[in-house]
């Protein structure tokens, strides 16, 4: 990351976590290029994706770490949880299993982020309602129980993956107005970029187009 | 994990021997020794001479070095789930991709560099084996199971940086390959990799060039020995007491007075009858003895290094010196050795081969089950003789498509798998074909074969001098060829030339006409 002047305020690291096969991906590219990527290839390790959003006026350079799902990577994965400011957890809502998992990944998450990390549930493929393996009733459930928020989402449609990404940054930008996310903590997941007034040029009005790649 | 060039060379140094405390008074005699590679390690063995008055006695010197880097004892497993002639490297490390727009932008490439470099700590630790040939694919191995994790192919490659030197990317590189097989579909993903070899921990071994060790300057150096007696019949086994020094000092010849002493690090274990006696010392290369040795050494130069032991030997009342020479090249501190593993044996054209369409198949699946049917190996139908059959003659055809499959190379590769496994057939069906001439005779037409019958027809019918058996008598040379040489000789002929039933003159005959069998035991050993 360059010096000088940001076109951003902050910075929240996110990560996705999920099963193998459950979109996590295609949530990833559906949210930084709006395109759905019909044969995705599958995730070694991590996969970087950035996108500037705007919250409350403010700039916010969204850092996500899309991670492998597959079990042989799980050792590695874990490393990423570190300092995540947001955990979006995703299941397939045509496969059962993918959502019998979910209390695995949550417990990593619980275990490897900080208590103010804001955990988002995306049951993903909303697309495949004839298909559907859980209901969105029992997810809630597990939602609330839980403490989580939660979305049905399409990763092939776009449908609520937007909002899926706001909503945690809203949630963590709210954290941080109320002084329950110490910016200065190390593994916050946030930091914070005082932006310069005067160098708009930089400033990205429509930040899924180029920015992602900030 | 950390590999070495293992490459066999010959290094013919002649050692001296010297008694530690009176000059040479013991018989000495020159010795060639060629190197061999040990596992994981690289080694030079150099013949030298360790004797007493009552023994003359050969002993081979095998001298390691080794600077601090990561200590893997783990013997390298051979990388072969994806069989392409290609160069492996080890150590590197899997950082990440990012999905990218422009992907020919060195710009962005270097953000997504700096991006995963910083951001990323542990990694995957992956080997990466890169392809001699455009065509092929850059393939990721785990780097614990060595199992193929991602390929890449070449032609979908756009981009390749490296790191800027200096900068906290230094030890990066990154490519962007195109994902998807339509322009509109296709997404680009930046992959990004580090290799760090570091720098710290316990020391590995160094690479060597072929007569030369690469060591780096002001870097701590070990140099490992094993003496090890030449098995002999005849001379009595000499056992190692002990080791009281090991000395090394630049240059040949040197006087023993500049020799250095090195600080002990093991002091000699016997382990065993084969294994040898291992002494290792340690020298700080900052030390002014050493300076030569630790000044970077210009391009296509060597520095020689003079390295001795002193051994107290059983029955030997006077102590031995055992002298090695052998050669070191200096580099940079930060110099970074490519560990690298080279493959280029036909084995792998056999596998890719495989995996092609022959429009041969038809043909050779009518040919596979009456080829040697009389035989156990290829008596039945679909059993492991066939196939391998079946495969070897559809991978020579892929390989060979102006020949292809043409009927009666089931009979030669029929043979030859009869005496090894089919991809090691191969080779030698290739070397076989092309090498020594054979494929002239299966191409279009036959012109040779024709000339070749021809000539063997004339000289059956001029040459009382060869030796036909009664029953070969007659024959014109084709049917001598069809009879005796396919039917009876061809087997026997690849396993034991010597026992050919056949006379002497058709035997040279033979060699001559076909002119490939004389070295063919040889190519065999060599595959």
């Amino acid at each position: 990351m360059s010096a000088g002047p940001y076109s951003y305020s902050y910075i929240f690291k996110y990560i996705i976590i999920g099963d193998m096969g459950v979109g996590k991906s295609c949530l990833l590219h559906q949210f930084t290029e709006k395109k759905f990527m019909a044969d995705c290839p599958h995730t070694i390790g991590v996969e970087f994706g950035t996108r500037i959003i705007e919250v409350s006026g403010q700039k916010i350079k969204l850092q996500i770490w899309d991670t492998a799902g597959q079990e042989r990577f799980r050792a590695v994965t874990r490393s990423y949880y570190r300092g995540a400011a947001g955990a979006l957890m995703v299941y397939d809502i045509t496969r059962r299993s993918t959502y019998n998992h979910l209390s695995s990944w949550l417990s990593d998450t619980r275990t490897l982020t900080n208590p103010s990390t804001v955990i988002f549930l995306i049951g993903n493929k909303s697309d495949l309602d004839g298909q559907r393996d859980v209901t969105y009733e029992e997810a809630k459930q597990f939602a609330d129980e839980n403490g989580l928020m939660f979305v049905e989402a399409s990763a092939k449609t776009g449908e609520m993956v937007e909002e899926a990404f706001l909503e945690t940054a809203k949630k963590i930008y709210q954290s941080i107005q109320d002084g329950r996310l110490d910016l200065n903590a190390a593994e916050s997941g946030v930091q914070h970029k005082p932006s310069q007034t005067g160098r708009t040029t930089l400033t990205n009005d429509q930040p899924n187009k180029d920015s992602c790649s900030c | 994990m950390i590999t070495e060039d293992v490459v066999d060379s010959a290094l013919s140094d002649v050692a001296e021997n010297e008694s530690k405390k009176r000059p040479s008074k013991i018989q000495s005699q020159d010795r060639q020794s060629v190197s061999k590679s040990l596992t994981g390690k690289s080694a030079i063995e150099a013949g030298s001479i360790l004797g007493s008055p009552e023994d003359d006695v050969n002993a081979l010197n095998e001298v390691q070095m080794a600077s601090p880097q990561n200590t893997s004892d783990d013997d390298i497993e051979e990388i072969c789930d994806i069989l392409q002639d290609c160069t492996i490297f080890n150590g590197v490390t899997y950082l990440g991709t990012v999905t990218v727009n422009a992907p020919k932008s060195e710009t962005e490439i270097q953000r997504n560099m700096v991006d995963l470099n910083e951001q990323i700590v542990e990694g995957i630790k992956v080997s990466v084996s890169i392809p001699s040939c455009s065509d092929g694919s850059v393939v990721m191995y785990d780097g614990g199971t060595n199992t193929v994790m991602k390929k890449y192919e070449v032609c979908r490659i756009t981009f390749y940086a490296h790191g800027k030197p200096e900068s906290n990317e230094a030890a990066c590189f990154a490519f962007t390959w195109t994902h998807g097989d339509s322009i509109e579909s296709s997404i680009f993903q930046c992959h990004v990799f580090r290799c760090d070899i570091p720098e710290a921990g316990g020391f590995c071994a160094t690479p060597r060039d072929r007569d030369s060790f690469k060591i780096r300057s002001n870097v701590e150096k070990q140099i490992c020995l094993t003496v090890t007696q030449l098995a002999s019949e005849s001379q009595k086994k000499l056992e190692v007491k002990r080791c009281f020094g090991v000395l090394i000092a630049p240059g040949r010849h040197v006087k023993h007075s500049d020799m250095q002493l090195l600080d002990m690090v093991l002091l000699g274990s016997d382990k065993g009858d084969s294994a040898g006696f291992t002494i290792s010392g340690q020298w700080n290369p900052k030390d002014k003895a050493f300076l030569l040795l630790n000044s970077e050494t210009p391009r296509e130069e060597k520095i020689p290094l003079t390295v001795a032991v002193d051994l107290v030997v059983r029955g030997i009342t006077e102590p031995v010196r055992l002298l090695v020479e052998t050669h070191v090249k200096v580099f940079p501190k930060n110099e970074r050795f490519w560990y690298f593993s080279r493959k280029t044996s036909l084995v792998q054209p056999f596998f890719l081969h495989l995996k092609e369409e022959s429009n041969c198949e038809a043909v050779i699946l009518r040919d596979i089950n009456r080829t040697f049917t009389a035989h156990e190996f290829f008596k039945e139908s679909g059993g492991g003789g066939q196939d391998a059959l079946f495969r070897l003659s559809k991978a020579y055809a892929a390989h060979d498509t102006e020949v292809g499959y043409c009927q009666g190379l089931s009979y030669l590769a029929a043979t030859l798998l009869l005496h090894m496994p089919e991809e090691q057939a191969f080779c030698v069906l290739l070397k076989i074909m092309y090498d020594y001439g054979l494929r002239e005779l299966y191409k279009d037409g036959f012109d040779c074969l024709y000339l070749r019958l021809y000539q063997l027809n004339r000289l059956m019918e001029v040459s009382s001098w060869i030796d036909l058996d009664a029953e070969s008598k007659g024959m014109d040379s084709s049917d001598y060829m069809l009879h005796h040489f396919v039917n009876k000789h061809l087997c026997v002929r690849l396993r034991s030339f010597a026992k050919m039933a056949i006379a002497p003159s058709i035997r040279k005959l033979f060699s001559n006409f076909l002119n490939w069998s004389v070295d063919l035991s040889k190519t065999y050993h060599t595959v």
